[in-house]
């Protein structure tokens, strides 16, 4: 095992006590437990507060459009397989102007590890609702309580088919370091939700806050990762949130079924005209 | 003997007409003709009116005439649809059991019942054969080769559907040939001119650029389906895996240029294709290209608009979009084929364009060039280069290297590492940012990265398609336009020679980087310029305005209706203007 340090370009400039801190080190963690080398590593971000991680992690990086990590990273993927392709997000970014990336991405199930910081509010454009913001909660743009139901990452990607569901906790770094690097050796898409607490813009929802209210899988009585209805009953416990490896199943991922040669990355061809092929391609046109 | 010719094959959507139409197209290039075709489809698959027509000539033509000389209809309201466009001498032949006597307007043409179905039921037991009964009558009319017909036919069929299939076809031709000669008196044919079929293809411009992605290494494409760009797709998903390569249908087009753009930062040369509302989804990530200077080729085939318009209708109105479009300034380049062949080159070049300068191209056509199929001299596969500009090799970066991937040059083109290269981490940025790739914000700083990203393009002009010009050197009224007008203009021209008016046109070929220096000697050269486009507000017009000062006196031709320019929508107000 590499030291995290390994991965650690610049110090953040996150507000003292965010969330996202806890991702970075897991995220490090999780790296230098695969000793993975930087430049087989591949960062993609969404725009939000979690944009800026791509400073501070030493990897290659793409800081790309609100919403639109999930496309760009599968491309990565798709023509370089041998790249540990990570996906970072916000609850913003992930689950409102990327909902319908996130849902096709993991429908098809391509290998990527998707990490979504899920603060519950806006942070970067001053604490507005998000999509997983309860509902009745005062913000800026809500002052009068919010009126939307709040969706969850999770449940969503569970209904989609998703082949790696987990929900790690900022304020528990240990356990959800080991739900990324589980969900990195994964084949296939990997959705970590992570409680990540905004301490500038979301004051109801607290470590402490979230420290009430989860349930750690692994503490309820029979349960199993595999069984799919245990999944739904464990995210669906009343006034309670679900953290843990909540659904793991095999299942091909994308790029076994659509490259000719996972093995042969479409991005180390050799793009040297074949001439012979071509010409007899172009035959059929005569 | 015929020199120029003109079949339309008409009747409703699930007729058989674009099947009939395609191997009728096949079938005159084979016997040396040139061949346009044009299908005027409406947007569903079946039940509504639909027409082929397929423009043929011994000489080199690009578009369609006004005229027809042939047609072809499946049922009663086709011909009454279509006999304005009859050409006096003209032969109509129709399937028609509604019309009990040739209709008032049809005097003057030879017109004869031939009942498609009814002799493919009785003979054959399916009407299906009706289409090759169809090919086999007109073969001849027009005293083709049937051994052409019938190595068609086996091209067609021997390997889906096996010999009988073909044997029955064949003999069906053979049917359709004694029936029109039954009924056709001898005068009444129309005799072609053969020449020998050298070293042709008939293709499509979707095709074409399928195929010019393909030779240029293009071995990524991500696409929503969306008429008329989805042929390009088809036709690469079944040829990119066996190089190795791979095609996504993504869940949308915002997603399809994003994916394009990461499959691309990765390392792969890649493609995306749209049209129309598709267009206006990438235009968020086309800034992102232009910003994070990534390599990507978008092919645009434009249909009519606004909002989702008429998706099988062709038109030219989303040439500004491109240029102008999106959030932010950033260098892109547009080119614009109006040739098969040019869909080939300009695609070709647009993959080490996008390399070279690190910034989106677009091929920008439209559905008639798209979808409609053009004879062609077979492309020059020896010409075809990999260019990959300023892309590094992984052993040309070591420890010391101090890689910035956005260095500032006196180009503006930076150096190039891809993920995977130990001493090439970076980050690929859509906030504004150092040379690094990191997050940057100051002013400063700011000044000198846009600077560089603007100036890549400065020196470009050698390495663009330089504009086409056709026509005499000393003439009294001159062309500007693009695209798939090229046809129409160029018989426009011979018809206005015809009447003592020598004209020539300026075919651009490039339209960004603005070939401002081209265009301003023509309209210098010319007493008087007609700007040729296919929309309502004459796009083109305004760019060269916006791009030449103080410009000449534009005049200008623009249709904005369903079907493509003919060379009289050009002549007319031409000699209108000289009354």
């Amino acid at each position: 095992m590499r030291a995290k340090e390994f991965y650690h370009r610049q110090s953040p400039t996150w507000c003292k006590g965010c969330g996202l801190f806890g991702i970075f080190d897991a995220l490090k963690r999780a790296a230098a437990a695969l000793e993975i080398e930087p430049e087989d590593m591949v960062i993609v971000t969404g725009i939000g507060c979690h944009g800026r991680l791509n400073n501070y992690f030493q990897a290659y990086g793409f800081h790309g459009l609100h919403g639109r990590a999930m496309p760009v990273a599968a491309g990565i993927k798709l023509v370089n397989p041998r790249l540990h392709v990570v996906a970072v997000s916000g609850d913003g970014d992930a689950y409102s102007i990327g909902l319908s990336h996130f849902v096709h991405t993991l429908r098809k199930n391509v290998g990527l590890t998707y990490l979504v910081s899920d603060n519950r509010v806006y942070a970067l454009t001053q604490g507005q609702i998000s999509p997983t913001t309860d509902f009745g909660h005062v913000t800026p743009s809500t002052p009068l309580g919010s009126k939307d139901f709040p969706i969850d990452g999770p449940t969503l990607a569970l209904a989609a088919g998703g082949t790696f569901i987990a929900r790690g906790f900022s304020g528990e770094v240990a356990p959800l370091a080991a739900l990324i690097e589980r969900g990195m050796r994964h084949d296939g898409f990997a959705l970590i939700d992570v409680l990540s607490p905004c301490v500038t813009h979301n004051k109801v929802n607290s470590y402490d806050w979230f420290r009430d209210h989860i349930v750690h899988v692994e503490d309820i009585p029979g349960y199993s990762p595999k069984d799919k209805v245990k999944a739904w009953e464990a995210l669906n416990i009343p006034g309670k949130i679900a953290v843990g490896l909540i659904y793991e199943e095999d299942k091909p991922s994308y790029e076994e079924l659509v490259l000719p040669d996972r093995e042969k990355p479409v991005a180390g061809l050799d793009l040297a005209p074949d001439r012979l092929r071509l010409r007899k391609i172009l035959d059929t046109f005569r | 003997m015929i020199n120029d010719l003109a079949v339309m094959i008409a009747g409703r959507a699930g007729d058989g007409v674009l099947f009939t139409g395609n191997l009728l197209a096949r079938l005159l290039k084979r016997h040396g003709w040139e061949v346009v075709t044009s299908r005027d489809f409406p947007s569903n698959i079946r039940g509504e009116a639909t027409c082929y027509t397929i423009r043929a000539s011994l000489d080199g033509i690009y578009g369609l005439s006004d005229q027809v000389d042939i047609l072809l209809a499946f049922d009663c309201e086709a011909i009454l649809a279509h006999l304005p466009e009859i050409a006096p001498n003209g032969i109509v032949f129709c399937d028609g059991q509604g019309l009990v006597s040739p209709p008032e307007q049809a005097r003057d043409k030879t017109f004869h019942r031939l009942y498609l179905r009814a002799l493919a039921r009785e003979r054959f037991g399916r009407e299906i054969f009706k289409n090759v009964i169809a090919l086999g009558a007109l073969s001849y009319v027009l005293d083709l080769d049937l051994s052409f017909l019938d190595g068609i036919i086996s091209e067609m069929f021997l390997k889906r559907k096996g010999d009988e299939v073909v044997q029955k076809n064949i003999e069906a031709a053979r049917f359709g040939y004694d029936k029109a000669r039954e009924i056709t008196a001898e005068a009444e044919k129309h005799p072609l001119t053969r020449k020998a079929d050298k070293d042709r293809i008939l293709i499509s411009g979707d095709e074409a650029i399928g195929l010019g992605a393909l030779a240029a290494g293009c071995r990524f494409f991500a696409a929503y389906p969306i008429c008329p760009a989805t042929e390009i797709w088809q036709w690469l998903v079944y040829h990119l895996p066996s190089f190795g390569g791979a095609v996504v249908q993504t869940e949308d087009e915002l997603a399809a240029l994003n994916m394009t753009l990461g499959a691309s930062f990765a390392g792969a040369r890649a493609m995306t294709a749209t049209s129309g509302p598709g267009a206006s989804l990438m235009m968020e990530a086309f800034s992102l290209a232009g910003m994070a200077e990534i390599p990507a080729v978008i092919a645009h085939v434009q249909r009519m608009g606004p909002a989702t318009g008429m998706p099988t209708k062709s038109q030219q109105e989303d040439v500004l979009q491109w240029i102008f479009g999106s959030h932010g300034e950033f260098p892109r380049i547009v080119l614009a084929p109006g040739t098969v062949g040019e869909c080939f080159d300009l695609t070709v070049a647009a993959f080490n364009l996008a390399e070279k300068y690190q910034c989106p191209v677009i091929v920008l056509t439209e559905l008639d060039m798209g979808q409609n199929f053009r004879t062609a001299r077979a492309f020059d596969l020896s010409a075809v280069r990999v260019e990959r500009g300023k892309l590094l090799r992984p052993d040309e970066l070591t420890a010391t290297s101090d890689f910035k991937r956005y260095e500032l040059t006196a180009d503006g083109v930076s150096p190039r590492a891809l993920p995977s290269y130990r001493y090439g981490v970076h980050l690929a940025e859509s906030v504004e940012h150092d040379e690094k790739g990191y997050r940057d914000e100051d002013p400063e700083n700011r000044r000198r990265m846009m600077e560089k990203r603007m100036r890549k393009l400065d020196q470009a002009a050698p390495d663009l398609f330089p504009s086409r010009k056709w026509g005499s050197e000393k003439a009294e009224v001159g062309f500007i336009g693009f695209g798939s007008t090229l046809g129409a203009v160029l018989e426009a021209m011979e018809r206005l020679r015809r009447e003592g008016l020598p004209s020539r046109f300026l075919q651009l070929r490039t339209l960004w980087p603005f070939p401002a220096a081209e265009v301003r000697q023509f309209l210098a050269d010319n007493p008087e310029t007609y700007v040729v486009e296919h929309n309502y507000s004459g796009q083109l017009a305004t760019l060269i305005k916006s791009q030449i000062s103080p410009c000449a006196e534009l005049k200008s031709i623009r249709i904005y209706s369903t079907l493509p320019f003919t060379p009289r929508e050009i002549v007319e107000p031409v000699l209108r203007s000289r009354r």
